[in-house]
């Protein structure tokens, strides 16, 4: 027979003025298995936690049901009580009269009958608990970062400088990110490579970190401190150890297609070294365009190359990682801006990208550094198009907030090198935060070559043909259209969320904002928030920055690492997980697919279901959906719900007798 | 050594409550085997194969049959008196067939008051029949059933598994004769079925083309071969025809339509309310298919007021 202690609480004055206490006191020393009632004035201060522990000493309970507020406010409060008293903590049960019947019933007998109900379902359920034991495991302290662009680069570092192993995962065939693509970099003019080059050589050298190129991230399960994830690596076609970037290989490859590193500008061979100055400097064999997986039996690289280092035979590698924590460093893409038709991109010859320009300032780009129009010569007037897309509602609604900046930086190197005579930016309204970026403007200002035009709204500028120039046109702030002629104009199109992370957010379990950006976690005071405990978000992927908010989010996103996930300290499992009777269960994979957690694994011979254990939080909904009652999840068995609905309906007794029959409520 | 004493011939009753007559015609399903079973029992009580009156079973001592096998679902008064005299009379009473073992099809009378069925069978001035109940019942709602051969009509196999053991002095109380576990297990599709299809909407038998060798769900048709023991051989898949559900629930399980509609619900997508409602287009009558046999036995029992099962 149970020994059932019920404690009311007054939750000081907030229960008891309209349900009435002593008739609730009085129904409930009648239930099955009770043997003691009390009202406690405030059961979750110091002094009723110490007399709810006295009292299941003294009482010699072996089971408690507290009536007061919701379980979510104070169940784990009171199960630690039962702990130190010496009972196991889930021999409790909640009834919650506050929310559910004080607060929300206004006629005084109806509440008191409805809080009657709740404890009579308390009661008949706690009589069904069972103890359970939670297991412990140790928390993972390895990290995945996702993205080598500087803000995932700067945390792999922090990470591995305290020494925590980072596995840093890349789509692309090399480290760095956009940045060592340009020339030089705002606000300060250094060099881009002379910023990038030392810290990814540091690295691609470091013992603490493993670097995943051409990876995916295609499944993560588990939690903080307990993630496995897994990870898909396409084949590089050269083995890495023999190769040294030379490029015998790129000059017999007959394929030619075009450049993705330099668009509009170069081809490239169907095996690459990606750009000049590439880390790693390795060749890649584009499985794409090679001739070989076109059904011809090519092997020019293969015997070109002097190391040997050609491996068609290479294969995908599927691998699985733990770790302890995720951070999110994808960056940003350029949107398309021929998705506007107005500004004539991918139609007129001379309008190209702001990234596009950025290659050809590039001394080892495909120009060598020299700006050029697409008939080889030199534009006199060059026109930068702000806000293409950005500001815009209707497009990107962000600031993409580098834009304006790096025109600056394009305008000091052009007017340095004398690649044009002229330059005029159209913009609406000028986003120049900093000292250093004002010093840049400022060192404009007065420069014949240059002019500042003030359009009326962000993206609202055209540009049509005229003559072999281009008219940009454009409302002005007051409405009327104006027209400049420029040779060549460069659009400085919206930053987006990298091209992946829809898939990735789906993988994840995380939400994108509208333009792809991992920003729906962002708090005032937390730009590395993800919206997932155990999961970060730094750079470009929460929103566009600049290379110090990327390097700073990367930063960011390790501390909070480095604070949260401690080398030593354990996970406490908790035992509500679900579990699988295998005699019953018949293979049917109703289940499978539907465990959000992966928990569910399949095993063969006989056909059947496991539970992961560690990776179960216990939902329910395997249970729920099972149609051979072969799930069972611990603390919310058919027996205990049967028991408390049934209690509720005022057939108290027939809770046992459903545990007999083994009842169970619909599925 | 002591020779093993001669096994006395077991004394047998068969009967039938509200029923169709197919579980009788399970018997003789047995064919040429039925010759030898027969010569094996003393088959005291049959009142379709033989004359056998109420009297004549008043006359048997309590307990002086070893077995009856009782098929039909409770439907009137006399039928729970002639349970109640058999469970006297029989030391093993035995659920014979699916509206003993869960009410039946004639359980979905249950959607129905007993008025309204006798209206609507017999209008107004209708056959004087013993009293009906306000619901259907199951055998096991109105005495203690002991062992249950399910199935409408249960398999061959299985009824001969029960006389066997009878005969054998095998047959053991708590047994259903049949599987433990659902009939995916043995389904010869079973291995088609893959985890993450889902049901955009559920298409009717008539309305498509059936792939004689890829699980059901795979297909968009409603099959009940996951809420369902197994034990009858797969026959209506063999066949080409979805598992409905004859052989009751699983172990614990209860309530096989609410198991159907929980699995149902699982393997169900839309992306709105308007999509989800088109879904369930295709399931016509949802009572009818997923409680086919065993509403009384289900936890709702049915939509009239009677007392509860
Ligand atoms: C034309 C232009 C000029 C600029 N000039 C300057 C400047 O002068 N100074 C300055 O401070 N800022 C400048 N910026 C901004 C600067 O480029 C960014 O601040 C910086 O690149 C952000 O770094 P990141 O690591 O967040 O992203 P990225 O540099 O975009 O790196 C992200 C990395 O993640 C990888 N990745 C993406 N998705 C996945 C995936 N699913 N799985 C694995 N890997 C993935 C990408 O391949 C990439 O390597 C400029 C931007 C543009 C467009
Ligand atoms: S094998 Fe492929 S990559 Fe190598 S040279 Fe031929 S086409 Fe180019
Ligand atoms: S739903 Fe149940 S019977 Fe089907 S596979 Fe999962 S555990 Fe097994």
């Amino acid at each position: 027979m149970c020994r059932i202690g019920v404690y009311i609480c007054e939750c000081g004055p907030n229960i008891g003025r309209t349900l009435r206490l002593p008739a609730l006191v009085q129904s409930t020393g009648n239930l099955t298995g009770v043997v003691r009632v009390r009202r406690v004035p405030v059961l979750c201060g110091r002094e009723g936690l110490d007399f709810l522990g006295e009292e299941i000493v003294a009482q010699g309970l072996d089971r408690v049901v507290v009536a007061g507020c919701s379980p979510r406010e104070h169940e784990s409060t009171f199960r630690s009580v039962l702990e130190r008293a010496g009972l196991n903590p889930y021999m409790l049960q909640v009834a919650n009269i506050r929310e559910q019947c004080e607060w929300v019933v206004r006629d005084r007998d109806q509440a008191t009958g409805l809080a009657r109900r709740l404890v009579a379902g308390a009661v008949a359920r706690v009589r069904h608990h069972e103890p359970l034991l939670p297991s412990e495991i140790a928390v993972s302290t390895d990290v995945v970062v996702i993205g080598a662009g500087t803000a995932g680069v700067r945390a792999a570092l922090t990470l591995a400088g305290k020494k925590r192993v980072v596995h840093l995962v890349e789509r692309l065939p090399c480290v760095g990110g956009k940045v060592p693509l340009y020339e030089d970099v705002f606000p300060g003019m250094a060099c881009a490579a002379c910023v990038m080059d030392p810290m990814l050589d540091e690295l691609l050298h470091h013992d603490g970190i493993r670097v995943h190129l051409m990876s995916s991230v295609e499944e993560l399960l588990g939690f903080k401190g307990n993630f496995t994830v897994r990870l898909l690596q396409s084949p590089r076609y050269v083995d890495p150890e023999a190769c040294l970037g030379c490029g015998a290989c790129v000059e017999a490859c007959p394929v030619r297609v075009p450049d993705e590193w330099n668009p509009g500008l170069a081809e490239r061979r169907a095996v690459a070294v990606p750009y000049p100055g590439v880390l790693p400097s390795l060749a890649v064999v584009d499985p794409r365009h090679c001739l070989r997986w076109q059904g011809e039996d090519c092997r020019a690289c293969e015997e070109a190359c002097p190391f040997d280092a050609v491996r068609f035979e290479e294969e995908a590698r599927v691998q699985e990682i733990q770790a302890g924590a995720v951070i999110v460093a994808t960056g940003f893409d350029l949107s398309d801006p021929g998705r506007f038709p107005q500004y004539g991109y991918g139609r007129l010859a001379d309008v190209i990208t702001s990234f596009e320009l950025e290659r050809m300032l590039n001394s080892s780009g495909p120009t060598g550094g020299r700006v050029l129009r697409k008939d080889g010569t030199v534009p006199g007037h060059a026109g930068f198009v702000l806000c293409v897309g950005s500001r815009d509602p209707r497009a990107a609604p962000h600031c993409s907030e580098v834009c304006c900046r790096y025109t600056l930086k394009f305008l000091h190197r052009i007017l340095a090198q004398g690649a044009v005579d002229r330059a005029t930016v159209f913009h609406a309204g000028l986003h120049l935060p900093g000292g250093a970026s004002q010093d840049l403007y400022r060192a404009l200002e007065g420069n014949p070559s240059v002019h500042f035009v003030r359009m009326g709204a962000p993206n609202s500028a055209g540009i049509l043909e005229q003559n072999g120039s281009l008219a940009v046109r454009f409302p002005d702030e007051e409405g009327r259209v104006r027209s400049h002629l420029v040779d060549m104009a460069i659009l400085a199109p919206a930053m987006e969320g990298a091209s992946g992370n829809r898939e990735l957010a789906r993988i994840l379990h995380l939400e994108t904002g509208g333009t792809g950006f991992f920003d729906q976690g962002i708090t005032l005071l937390d730009r590395v928030e993800a919206g997932r405990e155990g999961v970060f978000v730094a750079g470009c992927a929460a929103g566009p920055t600049d290379i110090l908010g990327a390097a700073t989010g990367g930063q960011a996103a390790a501390g909070r690492v480095l604070s949260e996930l401690v080398p030593g300290e354990t996970l406490r499992l908790e035992p509500v997980t679900a579990g699988v009777d295998e005699t019953l269960c018949s293979g049917c994979a109703v289940c499978e697919g539907l465990c959000p957690y992966g928990a569910i694994e399949r095993k063969d011979d006989p056909p059947r279901i496991m539970v992961n254990r560690v990776l179960c939080r216990g939902c329910g909904t395997c249970a729920a959906a099972c149609p051979s009652g072969a799930v069972h999840c611990a603390h919310f068995s058919d027996g205990q719900i049967a028991a408390e609905v049934e209690a509720m309906l005022g057939r108290e007794d027939q809770g046992e007798r459903s545990k007999e029959k083994g009842s169970r409520i619909a599925g | 050594m002591k020779s093993r004493p001669a096994r006395r011939r077991p004394k047998l009753g068969m009967t039938w409550l509200s029923s169709c007559g197919g579980c009788e015609e399970s018997i003789l399903d047995l064919g040429p085997d039925l010759a030898g079973i027969l010569g094996q029992v003393d088959l005291v009580y049959w009142p379709i194969g033989m004359d056998g009156r109420m009297e004549d079973l008043c006359k048997v001592p309590d307990g002086g049959l070893d077995a009856v096998l009782i098929n039909g679902s409770v439907r009137t008064e006399e039928h729970v008196e002639t349970a109640g005299l058999l469970r006297q009379k029989a030391r093993i009473v035995v659920a014979h067939g699916s509206c003993a073992h869960l009410g039946g099809v004639y359980g979905l009378a249950n959607l129905f008051s007993r008025e309204a069925v006798l209206e609507r069978s017999y209008g107004e001035d209708g056959p004087r029949l013993p009293r009906l109940l306000d619901r259907v019942k199951a055998l096991g709602d109105v005495v203690k059933v002991d062992v249950v051969i399910p199935g409408c009509p249960p398999t061959p196999d299985r009824v001969r598994e029960a006389l066997d053991s009878l005969i054998r002095g095998t047959l053991a109380r708590g047994a259903v004769l049949a599987d433990d576990r659902a009939l995916c297990r043995t389904c010869p599709r079973g291995e088609t079925r893959r985890p993450d299809t889902r049901i955009r909407r559920f298409r009717r038998v008539h309305e498509a083309t059936l792939d004689p060798d890829l699980c059901f769900l795979e297909q968009g048709i409603v099959c009940l071969g996951p809420v369902t023991r197994g034990g009858c051989e797969a026959r209506c898949v063999r066949g080409n025809l979805p598992c409905r559900g004859c052989f009751g629930p699983v172990g614990e399980v209860k309530d096989q339509g609410g198991g159907g509609v929980g699995f149902l619900a699982a393997l169900l997508e839309g992306a709105s309310e308007e999509e989800l409602e088109q879904a369930l287009d295709g399931l016509a009558d949802p009572t009818g298919l997923l409680y086919r046999y065993s509403l009384p036995s289900s936890l709702f029992g049915g939509r009239n007021e009677g007392e509860g099962p």
